[in-house]
């Protein structure tokens, strides 16, 4: 009996051993904290008086083949809202916008001095591609890139309380109580980066999960003037999977 | 697995901080002329103009002063420094240069400090000067006193340069009513820079000085110079030509862009008129039309179109006859503009007024 019964247990080991590869689909649900980052910090931000996130959700369907235990990769079809509120106070912060009036095309050059308020509220449709690796049965950790199209921009603003030097720092001082910019068309339609993230099991259907996305392609184009800075979209996710 | 997630949240932080790592402050690349002021008693008008713009400052200087040694007091941008310096004794009997240099080194401002007289009374428009930089030259007409030029005439044109390429409002013709040129003066549309400015850019051309505010365009437009002790301007007269533009309109910025409503039926008219104001300190575009300051007026009433140069010849209307002719100071302003509603936004693109020989006639006060 003890032999029998030990065999069954024998078999049935070996039964779970034999990982059969096979799809797993999520719903992704999160929210994303984060902002667009200018990397260096240029030395024309002296202060950073606020910030605050905006309504940023992330929705998705995720596909991941899993190969065995220990490894997968998968992919995902996100909605990836990606905004932030920023207050800052900047010197000589170089600014040159097209502008046109009428028919007649102009261009507007200067160094600004004043406070700044910046509303960013961008969003992408996102396709993560990753590599998935499981240390355990709760654990899943994930390292991939990302790419991002632009379906909806918002980038805008307005700057007060300070002056502009135009076209350069001896040109002409030009006092500004409040203006405004938008450059929403000014946007790059594509994003493209790392991200890295972990997913905690919580019970069979639903997790939790934590993912970093760093952006390596700057949100204005070379061509764009408008900051003497390139910005970055650096994002964390927090958000729950629910495996169908 | 929770070394990771604490990986990560540090990660975070760095971002945090990336945010808090404020560099140090750049030196300031400034370099500007805040204040020039010399002692009164070598001035006949107490009243030094700077053109931050042209870089132009003027002084009344008295004509036997001109060899003094004159000390001015300058304050600068802050770090920087200027050379000759503050309280250097100079003479102004030729124009004297004034280089300031940034704190950070990177930059020098020259400034040309000018003697001249008290401007005359006859406007031919027969020297001009080209100013602004690069592509955006732009032209204002000057007068000449015992060979130095007078950059007494302004415009719009300078607001218009900082975010426009040329043409622009004020222009030099050779379609003159006698000599080589006549100043020829247009509607055009205005600049809006970061949602704000003026949508409509009424060509106009007066006496006194522009100093670019985006936000409240029409307090850009300084109006006055001195007035001659003992004048009494009594008359205003000259030639001009007049063609309004095809559709008279309402300007507005809407949404940070320039529209336009037409207004069926109304004709733009050109505005041609010479103040007389009390005080050392300058109008601008919300006062020029109603401050208490002003003494006497003469403007061309209708404004009507004139296809061939025709004659004007307005008397001064005073409202205040109680007037110190030989002690107090009085300024005055000669205006012309293509589009009489240009302070409401409203006139015809392309509007085109032309001026030529032009004077205040005065009498002298006994």
């Amino acid at each position: 009996m003890s032999l029998v019964a030990s065999g069954g247990a024998v078999f049935s080991q070996q039964n779970q051993n034999e990982f059969k590869p096979e799809f797993r689909k999520y719903i992704l649900a999160g929210y994303n904290f984060g902002g667009t980052v200018p990397t260096p910090m240029p030395n024309t931000v002296r202060k950073i008086n606020a910030w605050w996130p905006q309504f940023n959700p992330s929705l998705g369907y995720e596909l991941d083949y899993v190969f065995n235990e220990k490894w997968g990769m998968g992919a995902a079809l996100k909605i990836d809202y990606k905004g932030m509120g920023i207050k800052s106070e900047v010197m000589y912060m170089h600014t040159s916008v097209d502008i046109k009036q009428g028919d007649k095309p102009g261009k507007f050059e200067g160094l600004f001095v004043g406070h700044n308020k910046t509303i960013v509220n961008n969003g992408y449709l996102t396709l993560p591609i990753h590599a998935i690796y499981y240390p355990d049965k709760n654990w899943k950790t994930q390292l991939g890139v990302y790419f991002g199209y632009l379906f909806h921009a918002g980038f805008s603003g307005e700057v007060t309380d300070g002056y502009i030097r135009t076209p350069d720092a001896t040109g002409e001082k030009i006092a500004i109580d409040t203006a405004t910019f938008n450059f929403d068309n000014e946007l790059r339609k594509f994003d493209c980066g790392l991200q890295a993230g972990a997913e905690r099991r919580i019970n069979n259907r639903i997790s939790i999960n934590g993912n970093l996305s760093w952006g390596l392609l700057s949100l204005f184009p070379k061509s764009f003037h408008g900051t003497d800075f390139s910005m970055y979209n650096v994002f964390f996710t927090l958000g729950i999977s629910y495996k169908l | 697995m929770t070394k990771f997630i604490k990986q990560l949240a540090a990660c975070l932080l760095g971002i945090g901080l990336c945010y808090g790592c404020i560099k140090s402050a750049p030196l300031s690349p400034e370099a500007d002329i805040e204040t020039f002021s010399v002692d009164p008693n070598y001035l006949d008008v107490n009243k030094i103009s700077i053109d931050q713009t042209n870089k132009t400052i003027l002084l009344y200087v008295k004509t036997d002063s001109l060899n003094s040694q004159i000390k001015p007091v300058i304050t600068i941008t802050k770090g920087a420094s200027v050379s000759p310096a503050s309280g250097q004794a100079v003479t102004f009997n030729n124009p004297v240069q004034y280089t300031v240099t940034s704190e950070d080194g990177q930059n020098h401002k020259t400034y040309t400090v000018k003697a001249i007289a008290v401007v005359g009374f006859n406007y031919e428009f027969e020297n001009w000067q080209q100013l602004g930089s690069g592509t955006r030259v732009y032209e204002h007409p000057v007068e000449m006193a015992n060979g130095v030029t007078e950059p007494v005439w302004s415009s719009g044109n300078p607001g218009l340069a900082i975010a426009t390429d040329p043409p622009y409002p004020i222009q030099k013709t050779t379609d003159s009513y006698q000599g080589n040129y006549a100043a020829q003066i247009t509607t055009m549309p205005g600049t809006v820079v970061f949602g704000v400015g003026a949508p409509m850019a009424a060509g106009s051309l007066f006496l006194g000085t522009f100093e670019t505010n985006i936000s409240e365009p029409l307090k850009s437009t300084k109006f006055g110079q001195p007035l001659a002790k003992a004048k009494k301007p009594v008359r205003f007269t000259g030639y001009y030509k007049y063609t309004p533009g095809p559709t008279y309109s309402q300007f507005s910025i809407i949404d940070t862009k320039i529209t336009s409503a037409p207004i069926p039926g109304a004709q733009d008219s050109c505005a041609i008129y010479v103040i007389v104001f009390r005080g050392s300190d300058p109008l601008d575009g919300t006062n020029v039309n109603n401050s208490t300051r002003i003494i006497a007026r003469a403007e061309m009433k209708q404004g009507l179109p004139a296809s061939g140069y025709t004659a004007f010849n307005i008397p001064f209307e005073y409202y205040d006859t109680n007037i110190d002719w030989k002690n107090e100071n009085l300024l005055f302003t000669v205006v012309f503009s293509s589009s009489k509603g240009g302070a409401e936004y409203r006139g015809a693109l392309n509007s085109q007024l032309i001026v030529d020989h032009a004077a205040v006639v005065c009498e002298d006060v006994p």
